[in-house]
């Protein structure tokens, strides 16, 4: 298993540019999310309002020996973690629609548990808003990525995307905005079919 | 959307009107509008629909993620069955539940999803710093050497590659059992069966040595036993595929990554190469902790830094002296077996055995009563090597030394071989017995067995006269006898057999164990029948049946099963004599 030094190390070379850092750290991070939610839960059972970026935020703290890292490996760290935090909600959702499905294979579910019986998430119209805006301004989309799913600050965020503070605002205020609308679907509100 | 130079340009001046809208007051922002769309419509609404979503935009985001985060947590804990890799498919497999979890990662039950048949396998998603392209190459450059071991205690493996997200896999064999350790614990497993599954396990770990394949992560979890009591090792070679690479492990100390550090052979743990010897360590310790019931060194299990300090500087106290443990199990435990398992785990590479057959051969030797190599007697040991050494032994020969070595060992070191005797040596002893029959009843070299059967008897009769033998030794002399009888009228001299038969009855009918009563007696009748001694044979036959109860088990006592099983038959048409024999 893989000690704080290890990651901490891997990460340090990946913000000194060394990509296969990053290969060998993206397993690790899915990993410890995954085990991180599951062991969040189990502590507080009645939370039923956990953020990611809470998840995020743990992992970070039981995967790197902090003492050695500055400002910007955090960032940095942070910023791929948002992405996999994402991909692991995503991903979730989709293979329990695949699980559902059947595929193959039967699972045996406990009564209540169907998967079948649970509306289609918010979480998969979210991601499918944020593709959506990714092509058309993909900084913004990575922003709302960084903030909801990463937690990171507004000074992260500029850090990680070498960008003002200010814009980061404005971007976020924006993209949030228009998100929301896309989730909630009323399209009839905007102007024109543009 | 922002295809065309048009979409960009619309989606730019949606952007500025907004901004410039959430740097003023409400109230001010309808004026503003109006003003900077400069009459378009459109534009205008958009803004002011996007302005209406901002004020409960974050709100309304933050919750959708923490629902979707809370949900997926809840399940992650609560229901194992729904775990984010249920599903998933792994080259020609698919995941179906999760088993276990471990440090070296999940391990899934999966089917395979190309076949019509059902084929259950076992999926392990490594968690790994290890690229998973670099496990691919390496998994391809092994999967030869791997897929060469064919034994019936290793468990095969099937498949490896790596996951859409990245993560290697490994497909094996599905075996449902359970760690040795625990097995032997519920069966509440006496020392010597103990012994014996050590047995298998070493020498299953000889034969992928034999065929150059270390298993490097030998630990009670990697050595299942299932309900048939048959052993299975896990992970063979496994360890080698998942090792960090070299230039890697010094920059990221994460060579220990994929060591269990309590059965972590001390090269291992230094970041040595490892060989044979490493593999017979980790055996050393499981032996240990199999035999005792306690890990040498228990008490520093949860620390390893301390385990390592420790194994590197003491030697722990003997099997049967360990602190803790089972005392039921540790009384049995005499110097010898003692100093099979230090030796197996001796810090030193070059003092352990050099291969896991060695440890077997040694397992095997302490089991069937004969001297180890490493016990106090070099001489015994050195004349048992050279015997098995010679092609020329034939198997009863073998059988033959191997009783006179026993023997040998009983009268220097009666005590301890008194102790083991006692721990049921008979079925041990009617395996060496039931070779040599077998030898008898195949035709073959009856010279040999007779020989053999001379020699147990030669050694009973040396432990007597030098005062070591008592009444623990009664039954291998009435087997001997009784075999030396049975010899003998393969020999056609039934004089001698008749001599040999007789005394194998008086001995057995001291001891009061029936079957060995009975294959004495059944050996007299014979060799009276031979001599045309009608009416005593069949008074011995008689005596025989009214010994055996119906449904006794005599193969132990009988030189074939299927003598056994005549003499059950025999005895059901002899109708049972009304007053007992003497």
């Amino acid at each position: 298993m893989a000690g704080p030094t290890d990651i901490t190390g891997l990460l340090v070379k990946w913000s000194q540019g060394d990509k296969n850092a990053l290969a060998e750290l993206t397993p690790i991070l899915y990993d410890e999310l995954r085990r991180v939610a599951a062991r969040v839960v189990r502590h507080e059972p009645q939370n039923l309002t956990l953020q990611p970026t809470d998840l995020v935020h743990e992992a970070f703290i039981r995967l790197t020996d902090q003492t050695r890292l500055t400002s910007k490996d955090r960032a940095h760290f942070l910023a791929l973690a948002a992405r996999a935090m994402r991909q692991i909600l995503i991903d979730h959702w989709r293979r329990r629609r695949a699980a559902k499905r059947g595929g193959g294979i039967k699972i045996s579910l406990e009564a209540g548990k169907d998967v079948a019986a649970a509306a289609p998430p918010e979480i998969i119209a979210l991601d499918d808003a944020l593709r959506a805006l990714e092509k058309i301004d993909a900084r913004k989309a990575k922003v709302i990525e960084l903030r909801y799913f990463g937690g990171l600050t507004t000074a992260e965020i500029a850090e990680v995307l070498g960008i003002s503070t200010a814009t980061v605002g404005r971007e976020i205020r924006f993209a949030q905005a228009w998100l929301y609308r896309e989730l909630k679907g009323e399209r009839e509100d905007r102007g024109g079919d543009r | 959307m922002a295809e065309t130079v048009e979409d960009r340009d619309w989606w730019r001046r949606v952007e500025e009107v907004f901004a410039g809208a959430l740097d003023l007051p409400e109230a001010d922002r309808a004026a503003y509008l109006e003003k900077a769309c400069a009459g378009d419509a459109t534009l205008q609404a958009e803004v002011q629909s996007l302005l209406r979503y901002e004020t409960v935009s974050q709100e309304g985001l933050d919750r959708v993620v923490a629902e979707a985060a809370a949900t997926y947590a809840s399940e992650r804990a609560s229901d194992n069955e729904v775990s984010s890799d249920l599903g998933l498919r792994v080259g020609r497999f698919q995941i179906v539940r999760e088993l276990a979890r471990g440090g070296m990662g999940v391990v899934y039950l999966g089917v395979r999803t190309d076949s019509d048949y059902a084929q259950v396998v076992a999926i392990k998603l490594i968690r790994s710093g290890l690229r998973s392209d670099r496990f691919v190459r390496r998994f391809r450059a092994e999967k030869q050497f791997l897929a060469s071991l064919h034994h019936p205690n290793i468990a095969m493996i099937l498949d490896g590659g790596s996951t859409p997200d990245g993560r290697p896999y490994i497909v094996l064999e599905y075996i449902e059992g359970d760690p040795i350790t625990s097995y032997c614990r519920q069966r509440k497993l006496d020392l010597s069966a103990r012994v014996q599954l050590m047995e298998t396990v070493s020498k299953a770990v000889g034969y992928a040595h034999r065929h150059r394949v270390l298993h490097r992560d030998l630990k009670p979890e990697n050595i299942l036993v299932t309900r048939e009591e048959v052993v299975k090792l896990v992970d063979f070679g496994i360890a080698k595929l998942l090792e960090p690479d070299s230039e890697h492990a010094r920059q990221t100390t994460s060579s220990f990554r994929f060591l269990t550090p309590a059965y972590a052979s001390p090269e291992q743990i230094a970041g040595k190469p490892v060989s044979p010897p490493s593999d017979v360590y980790s055996l050393g310790i499981i032996l240990y902790e199999v035999l005792t019931g306690r890990h040498p060194w228990e008490e520093f299990r949860s620390t390893p830094y301390k385990l390592f300090m420790e194994a590197n500087r003491k030697t722990p106290p003997p099997p049967s002296r360990s602190p803790g443990g089972d005392p039921e199990l540790k009384r049995r435990i005499d110097s010898d077996l003692d100093k099979v398992v230090l030796k197996a785990m001796a810090r030193d590479p070059s003092e352990r055995y050099a291969t896991a057959q060695e440890l077997a051969a040694d397992l095997e030797r302490w089991r069937l009563q004969m001297p180890v190599s490493v016990g106090e007697h070099g001489r015994l040991s050195r004349f048992w090597r050279t015997v098995r050494k010679n092609p020329v032994a034939s198997g009863a020969i073998a059988v033959a030394v191997l009783l006179a070595a026993a023997l040998a060992g009983v009268i220097w070191r009666q005590a301890a071989v008194e102790r083991r005797w006692r721990a049921s040596t008979y079925p041990e002893l009617a395996r060496a017995r039931d070779f040599m029959a077998k030898q008898l009843a195949a035709g073959g070299d009856v010279r040999a067995a007779a020989d053999s059967f001379a020699d147990c008897l030669r050694y009973l009769r040396q432990a007597a006269e030098a005062g070591a033998a008592d009444s623990a030794l009664d039954p291998l002399k009435a087997q001997c006898s009784t075999g030396a009888a049975w010899a003998a009228l393969r020999q056609d001299q039934a004089e001698k057999a008749a001599a040999l038969a007789a005394s194998a009855v008086e001995t057995a009918r001291s001891i009061g164990q029936p079957a060995l009563l009975a294959a004495a007696l059944f050996a007299d009748g014979d060799a009276r029948s031979r001599r045309g001694d009608v009416s005593g044979a069949d008074e011995r036959y008689r005596e025989a049946c009214n010994v055996v109860a119906p449904g006794m088990d005599l193969s132990l006592a009988s030189p074939t099963p299927q003598t056994a099983e005549q003499w059950l038959e025999f005895c059901r048409e002899v109708p049972p004599t009304e007053t007992p024999t003497r």
